[in-house]
């Protein structure tokens, strides 16, 4: 950055793709598209990186929902699949529960903190608070090839003689420290922690660029309370990620030591396979002291990014401002703020101290405070909208509802009264796949809509966005709806079956509707991943500013030049959000945008008066324009 | 195109082909050709055919659409396929949908969840249930009708322009303020009632005492005996005869029982202590409402007091078999879905009667294996230990 920043003001950037004599671009395939230095790329390395995970990881469901709904019945392709792992056409319990671990493990970490983060923080950071690249451009791509290792040790771990990890993604020790308790302990697991290890790497390399982007290269005007909210929203969940994934890394470095160096941090008066082990001391619940300190603020790396990208899309589409812009930062620093002392809910009855469990559930119910300020914030913005369904803003629209029905509850499993019976259930299952999973996977969506354009110059099907949209709406209603009941039942999640012991048979019904619901709903990927990948190729051609969006990365050429814009940075002159306002021409105004040139739709609000919006609305419509405060700039 | 077509057709090709072998292939009949491979690819092939079929029907009725609107487009007249309208009526079709759905679900699969709870802090568990019910749904279906309700009302439409609305304090101060009204209600229930289920220093004196202990896969129940007092353990002294490692040398341990179900008295207070010899297990008893893990290294305690036997719950749930179990809730290994005990709640007297024919686990058989065992033969190998796994 330091040389693209000398020689900014000379104006030299012009034509910087066509030129590749004239500065130190001259790119190979290999600097372009492979070890790009380039944030625009690095975001798109990060989103198929991440899409593939995803695919995998909504695969490796699908094949643990085929065992859940037919226990009885055997599948020859799984077998050919599968091989050892599934003898006979069905699935082994062991490799079941390895399912399940690398299920969690991919869509948690590598879907929704990489894929997420990974591709909006790099594609938007830069673009939306005017700035040639990241802080860092080399340590950008070392972001990503760590990510990308992390992400073939995770699958290698499927070709080792023993399977993957398997003792749930959370990995709690003992069962995770002992090769004798479960298959997959042995190799699968330290590949697991190599992979887990690296990947931290990656995130707090990308955090610390994310941070000091945001902090330090803001273009002229863009003060943070002018920062649209996908800006804020990424760069708050760097600062979670920065903040805790250390943590997981010394939980990680301590259960490599239990399970290779015979030392006790997690391990105490262990009989297991026929043999007294010797460690003394340890506790397992250390482990999930230390894993739900990153675990939780995790959660919130998961949807925050969502948060902005909703924020931004639903406003543009409602063509109307986001509804109390300042309370959507407050919330959001509230709430990540709030998600560092709220970790232990996730231990109620894990045999911590009971008062413990009393002070964190009243943190945790505090948390729900700014996440429904949220939610009605987004109500009000669809209030009185001129709503444009797009793909994004059907996506967006659908996060909202998910967020909403899996944050309410949250306020169950948050009680820690009610925990107690509900905990580990499937009810558990329904609310974080409705809350993080489903909400933030719309988000993703929503997000990869509408900023399509800035990645590839093309637009997105939009036909097959309405039918990818209402498929895959209304298969997760399905399967993840029907899951609420299961936990009232006190089925327990993780279960290879569930005719052991004949007290849920009367759910395999259901697990049908699931299983068929979630076929339905992967089927439903292929349209989106489909669109995806000819509209790479033979979309439609973008305009520079298809959604009239205010924000500054609509700015750039529809080329996607490498230091973003061809001249000057551009300078910012409002907050992103000026949609409909009365008196100017357009339904928006870019935030590059002059106040001198919009004195007809000025109003106090702009200069800094926070009185009632409202009133000053209805004084315009009475036509008292002049005595509005003259416009200054 | 062309080549796509062409495609096409050698798939549908192949699919015609192919079929009567495939209908012949009933599931049934998977196992006898699993060994013959061909047919498991054969089936691969079909639904890989019947995938793209799919996708190539939908790309043909996307061009249609296309070729729809551009001629509409080009004949200049202004009839195009109205998507806005479309899917904000979506929308409000899944809002209505939605709602009957969800009201379909509490009725139908609500109807399945457990009964009421036969426990003392399970009727407060149960209150707490409802109450959150109440409020959560409440404003489940009024959040709702609100986001899909506006998604229709507010779709854009000619001529019409949004409302420049960026904030209202006062809105938002109460949509800060009740919220946090109702969660610090929910809090202070949650809060008393989490204290009284779970703080020892408000449990009922001299609770009935009975340990339980998870392993790979199966538990193992301890009760103190006539001294109620149970004997110290130590997980060293485990061998395939004791196999909770059960200190026999001291006195307390000799009148020690181990049966093989948990048997309870109704309307007596207990105290669960709960343990595991090898991983994190956790002890879950929904219908009583009782979960708490056993942790390897740590006791743990849950305290509570049914209220009905089991032969009340079976009048009163109108199932004969109706039984409490104690299944484990937390991943643990291969068999985890297999590791449960049957809790029996039994009248004062049957309990009793249930107690007296109990033998202590201290036998002439015990006393013969641990002298054998100190004498220096090895007590314990791993065939031993297998016999004990339940699956």
């Amino acid at each position: 950055m330091a040389t693209i920043a000398t020689h900014e003001p000379t104006g030299l950037h012009d034509n910087l793709a066509h030129t590749p004599d004239g500065h130190h671009h001259k790119e190979t395939f290999l600097t372009k598209y492979v070890f790009s230095q380039d944030h625009k790329m690095i975001a798109k390395q990060f989103l198929i990186t991440g899409m593939v995970m995803g695919i995998i990881g909504m695969g490796l469901s699908l094949l643990f929902r085929i065992q859940l709904a037919y226990p009885d019945q055997t599948f020859p392709f799984l077998e050919a699949l599968l091989g050892r792992f599934a003898e006979g056409g069905r699935i082994s319990p062991s490799f079941y529960l390895a399912l399940v671990t690398i299920h969690g493990t991919i869509m948690v970490f590598f879907l929704l903190t990489a894929g997420l983060s990974g591709t909006f923080a790099n594609l938007l950071i830069p673009l939306q608070i005017g700035a040639r690249d990241m802080a860092s451009p080399f340590m950008n791509m070392l972001s990503f090839w760590f990510f990308f290792v992390a992400c073939l040790v995770m699958l290698g771990s499927f070709f080792i003689e023993a399977g993957p990890a398997s003792s749930g993604w959370t990995v709690y020790p003992p069962l995770s420290a002992l090769p004798q308790a479960i298959p997959g302990s042995g190799l699968g697991m330290t590949f697991w922690l190599i992979s887990i290890f690296l990947f931290i790497i990656s995130q707090v390399l990308g955090g610390i660029n994310y941070i000091s982007t945001v902090l330090n290269m803001r273009t002229q005007g863009m003060t943070m309370t002018k920062m649209p909210l996908t800006t804020w929203a990424l760069f708050l969940t760097a600062v979670l990620g920065l903040l805790s994934f250390p943590v997981l890394v010394s939980a990680v470095v301590l259960l490599i030591f239990d399970r290779s160096f015979g030392t006790s941090f997690y391990l105490s008066d262990i009989f297991i396979g026929g043999q007294a082990l010797p460690n003394t001391g340890g506790s397992p619940i250390l482990y999930q002291h230390l894993f739900w300190f990153l675990g939780h603020p995790e959660v919130y790396i998961v949807i925050m990014p969502t948060f902005g990208i909703v924020s931004e899309v639903l406003s543009v589409n409602a063509r109307k401002p986001i509804f109390g812009y300042r309370a959507m930062i407050m919330s959001m620093m509230a709430i990540a703020g709030l998600s560092f002392i709220v970790w232990a809910h996730h231990m109620f009855v894990s045999g911590m101290n009971p008062f413990l469990g009393g002070v964190f559930m009243i943190t945790t119910l505090i948390i729900a405070v700014p996440s429904a300020v949220k939610a009605f914030n987004y109500i009000a913005t669809l209030w009185r909208g001129n709503i444009n369904f797009t793909p994004q803003m059907l996506f967006a629209i659908g996060m909202v509802s998910f967020f909403i029905s899996g944050g309410l509850t949250g306020i169950w499993v948050g009680n820690a009264a009610l925990d107690i019976n509900l905990h580990d259930t499937y009810f558990v299952i329904a609310h974080f796949h409705l809350v993080m999973g489903s909400a933030a996977v719309f988000g993703m969506f929503a997000g990869i809509y509408h900023w399509f354009p800035k990645m590839y110059g093309r637009l997105m099907s939009k036909r097959s966005g309405y039918l990818h949209f209402w498929l895959t709406f209304v298969a997760a209603y399905l399967v993840f709806f029907p899951m609420h009941f299961l936990g009232l039942d006190g089925v327990p999640r993780r279960y290879y079956e569930f005719t052991a012991f004949g007290m849920f048979e009367e759910w395999i019904e259901v697990n049908k509707l699931i299983t068929i619901a979630a076929i339905v709903g992967g089927a439903a990927q292929l349209i989106f991943i489909y669109n995806f990948f000819r509209s790479i190729f033979w979309g439609e051609r973008a305009t520079q500013n298809p959604w009239k969006s205010n924000t500054l990365e609509w700015t750039t050429p529809v080329e996607r030049l490498h230091g973003n814009w061809p001249g000057d940075i551009p300078h910012v002159h409002r907050w992103p959000y000026d949609y409909s306002k009365p008196g100017a021409e357009d339904d928006f105004i870019p935030q590059t945008v002059p106040y001198s040139e919009t004195i007809s739709s000025n109003v106090p609000y702009d200069f800094g008066f926070h009185g009632d919006a409202e009133g000053f609305t209805h004084e315009f419509y009475k036509g008292n324009k002049e005595e509005r405060t003259p416009a200054k700039d | 195109m062309s080549l796509r077509n062409k495609l096409c057709s050698l798939l549908a090709l192949t699919l015609v082909l192919f079929s009567s072998n495939l209908l012949a292939v009933q599931p049934g009949e998977f196992g006898d050709t699993v060994s013959e491979g061909g047919g498991v690819w054969l089936t691969v092939l079909f639904w890989t055919v019947i995938i793209v079929l799919i996708g190539q029907g939908l790309v043909i009725l996307g061009r249609v659409l296309q070729v729809y609107e551009l001629s509409t487009e080009a004949a200049g007249t202004k009839k195009r396929i109205p998507w806005n309208a479309i899917n904000a009526s979506l929308f409000l079709i899944m809002l209505v949908v939605g709602l009957y759905f969800t009201f379909w679900e509490v009725k139908v699969h609500g109807a399945l969840t457990l009964p009421a709870a036969p426990s003392e802090h399970g009727k407060n568990w149960d209150a707490m249930f409802t109450a959150t019910l109440i409020i959560t749904m409440f404003v489940f279906v009024v959040t709702h009708i609100l986001l899909l309700g506006f998604a229709f009302k507010y779709r854009k439409k000619k001529g019409s322009k949004a409302f420049f609305y960026p904030h209202n304090d006062r809105l938002e101060i109460i949509w800060t303020s009740v919220p946090a009204v109702v969660l610090t209600l929910l809090v202070v229930f949650g809060y008393v009632n989490w204290n009284r289920m779970t703080n020892p220093a408000k449990q009922a004196e001299d609770p009935i005492v009975v340990e339980v202990v998870g392993r790979q896969f199966n538990w193992l129940v301890r009760y103190p005996g006539s001294d109620g007092e149970l004997g110290p353990r130590d997980y060293k002294l485990i061998t395939s005869a004791n196999t909770l490692g059960v200190d026999f040398t001291t006195q307390t341990s000799h009148d020690d029982l181990m049966p093989t179900e948990i048997v309870l008295p109704v309307g007596k207070p207990v105290k669960l202590i709960l343990g595991s010899l090898d991983v994190i297990h956790s002890a879950y008893i929904p219908t009583l409402r009782v979960q708490m893990n056993t942790v390897p290294g740590m006791p743990t305690f849950f305290y509570f007091t049914p209220t009905m036997t089991t032969d009340e719950m079976r009048a009163k749930t109108g199932n004969p078999e109706f039984e409490h179990l104690l299944y484990c809730n937390k991943i643990c290994g291969t068999a985890h879905y297999n590791m449960a005990i049957k809790v029996r709640i039994l009248s004062e007297p049957d309990y009793q009667q249930w107690l007296r024919e109990q033998q202590p686990v201290y036998s002439d058989d015990m006393k013969e294996q641990l002298q054998s065992a100190q004498s220096g033969e090895v007590g314990i190998s791993p065939e031993n230990k297998s016999l004990a796994l339940n699956y």
